[in-house]
């Protein structure tokens, strides 16, 4: 019975399916044989939020709406951080079918990309249930997160694409990416808004691209108008150049990963 | 589809030995000094394949063969040179290698068959053939880490040839699961050539390569050394390794030594067949050591598992002898590891050493390299 694609087409869809057995596979793999389960994916951001909310609450510092200001932004932040963590290494964890089969090698760090999206998804309706039951009003902008998503998400590939070979090579980089996220952590407007950094060094604070990132999701959500320019362009200018930094350099390396073994 | 299946141009593969890691390395690395030892696994292979033929590669281990297939199947491409493949390719080498254990059975065909290069609608439409030939349908939905190894493989090769592959390569895979299950493999592979599918098989039983493949290439110390027609390839490799090769003398309790003087059948001739008379001959010593002390012989399969065991009655003198053995060669076609040692009766653990020679045992009928042992039975025939 041929198929009534072309090609080309079959061929993509065959490679759009392996992309979805792979995230099928990180995301059941997770979670199976643990007690609680999927339900996990709920609990570790709620427990977050409520950890956050704790802190903040003491603290009184934040201006708005409270435990909402610092979880608004942990949502991409834990995202990024577990899309980063799990991409990186996902071909040195893959290494073992990587030197037995060929297949497109961009769908290891592609899937976890994918399969951390999804935690981001569940801790998003949490979000929302959280802004409802703060008496929060849902503003339309919120209709944007998912764009800002795509762009966390494209920012986390550039720079998985980069450490993903790399960390097969310098098996060091194992324990320098955790500290690396860590550090971004404190540099990044999670547990603080960005109004706090002091003025002289905000234009250096910006060149992080999750600064304006974070506070763009804080202004979609809590402050109900669009993000500023300014704030979005860095992470654009730096989605974009990760993604051809490192997408040229997956493309060199993807070829001979399995010799590394 | 018109043009050569596989084409291999003046292909090299470098590999480095040694560990990698370490702050000396970096240092060495980052200057660009002196590199780690390297070994050149191929040089400059020539190679094309038509569509729907069949070869074979043969030779020694770590003559470059499975690199060879690792360069055919895209895993890695070469140092130097070039590797073109036309059409979908699937290869049976360590199958199951995708799968996770955590999985069931049932997950693990569909993410094996995506890695494999099928769609879902493929895989749905094929899923009830995997699962019979695997014979696994009571425990498809178990995590395959519950799976015995046997079962493992079985579910592993029944997806890895159902992918309907146009070019399909064979490592030494036949050679998994039960002889009831890995003659229907070699049925399969052989059904797929009938097919004029392109297979590449990599083998060191002749009888199978003869059976499987129209052409073979020999590989020696990572180049080619000979091409020709299975049978005449086959046939060269068999006197290339003719009577034996000794593999390791062992160096284990000095008090003894063992030397390996001479294989060949009974009879006098050098050519070993199942159903032959097989007739050892060797040099012991013994210094001092344990007066105990008996010489063993043990013909194993490839695999490890002794097909063939014999211990001499007499415990070892204390001196330089010459020890002679005969028995009838019952052990299936195929090349085995033949081992002489000393050990104590009654302790399966001591060996005081033991030397090995691989031994080709030649036969025709792939039907009997299925077996283990072969059987001098009587027949009536009336």
């Amino acid at each position: 019975m041929p198929t009534s694609f072309s090609p080309v087409a079959s061929q993509g869809l065959a490679r759009f399916e392996l992309l979805m057995a792979f995230v099928r596979r990180e995301v059941g793999v997770r979670y199976k044989e643990a007690y609680v389960g999927v339900a996990w994916a709920v609990l570790q951001p709620l427990a977050y939020m409520v950890i956050f909310t704790l802190l903040f609450s003491r603290m009184g510092k934040l201006p708005g709406s409270g435990p909402l200001v610092a979880y608004v932004a942990l949502v991409p932040w834990i995202y990024a951080a577990a899309a980063i963590g799990q991409s990186s290494q996902s071909v040195l964890g893959q290494l073992g079918i990587v030197s037995k089969i060929y297949f497109p090698r961009s769908v290891l760090p592609l899937s976890s990309i994918l399969a951390a999206g999804l935690d981001a998804l569940i801790a998003f309706v949490l979000q929302l249930v959280l802004m409802l039951a703060l008496g929060v009003r849902l503003a339309p902008t919120l209709l944007l997160w998912p764009f800002l998503m795509l762009l966390t998400g494209a920012i986390c590939l550039g720079v998985s694409l980069i450490l993903a070979p790399a960390i097969v090579r310098f098996r060091d980089l194992r324990y320098i990416i955790p500290l690396g996220l860590q550090l971004l952590l404190l540099a990044s407007p999670v547990g603080y808004p960005l109004d706090a950094v002091p003025r002289h060094l905000r234009g250096w604070y910006q060149l992080n691209p999750f600064a304006g990132l974070l506070e763009s999701f804080r202004a979609i959500a809590l402050g109900g108008h669009l993000p500023r320019l300014d704030h979005l362009l860095p992470a654009v200018v730096w989605a974009a150049g990760l993604m051809i930094v490192g997408g040229c350099f997956f493309r060199a390396q993807e070829a001979t990963l399995a010799d590394y073994v | 589809m018109s043009g050569p299946a596989i084409v291999v141009e003046n292909a090299s593969k470098r590999y480095y030995l040694g560990a990698r890691g370490g702050l000396r390395h970096l240092g060495r690395e980052l200057l660009g000094g002196r590199r780690r030892e390297e070994l050149w696994a191929l040089r400059d292979v020539d190679l094309e394949l038509e569509p729907g033929r069949s070869l074979a590669l043969v030779g020694p281990n770590g003559a470059g063969k499975s690199t060879l297939l690792k360069l055919i199947s895209r895993v890695t491409k070469p140092t130097r040179g070039s590797v073109r493949v036309d059409g979908r390719l699937s290869s049976l080498i360590e199958v199951g290698a995708g799968f996770h254990p955590e999985l069931t059975g049932r997950e693990n065909v569909f993410l094996n068959g995506a890695i494999l290069g099928m769609s879902r609608r493929e895989i749905a439409r094929r899923f009830d053939d995997i699962v019979a030939f695997a014979e696994l349908e009571r425990f498809i939905d178990t995590p395959v880490k519950r799976y015995s190894s046997g079962m493992f493989a079985r579910l592993g090769f029944s997806v890895a040839v159902h992918t309907d592959p146009a070019i399909l390569l064979v490592d030494e895979v036949l050679s998994v699961g039960d002889a009831r299950f890995r003659r229907r493999s070699y049925e399969r592979v052989q059904q797929l050539t009938r097919e004029h599918r392109t297979v590449v098989v990599v083998s060191h039983q002749m009888s199978m390569v003869r059976r499987l493949c129209d052409r073979a290439v020999m590989l020696e110390a990572g180049r080619v050394t000979c091409t020709g027609t299975a049978d005449e390839v086959a046939s060269r490799y068999e006197v290339a390794l003719r009577p034996h090769t000794l593999v390791e003398a062992s160096v284990g309790d000095p008090q003894f030594q063992i030397d390996i003087l001479d294989i060949r059948r009974a009879d006098g001739g050098r050519n070993l067949c199942t159903g032959d008379e097989m007739h050892v001959r060797c040099q012991v010593e013994r210094q001092r050591g344990s007066d105990r002390a008996v010489l063993t012989l043990s013909l194993n399969r490839v695999d490890g598992l002794p097909v063939l065991l014999a211990r001499c009655p007499e415990p070892l003198p204390l001196q330089r002898t010459i020890a002679e053995v005969s028995f009838p060669l019952l052990a299936a076609p195929g090349s085995y590891y033949l081992h002489v040692s000393v050990r104590d009766p009654g302790e399966p653990e001591s060996i005081h050493e033991d030397v090995c020679a691989v031994v080709n045992i030649g036969g025709e009928d792939p039907y009997l390299s299925a077996a283990t042992i072969t059987i001098p039975a009587k027949w009536i025939v009336t």
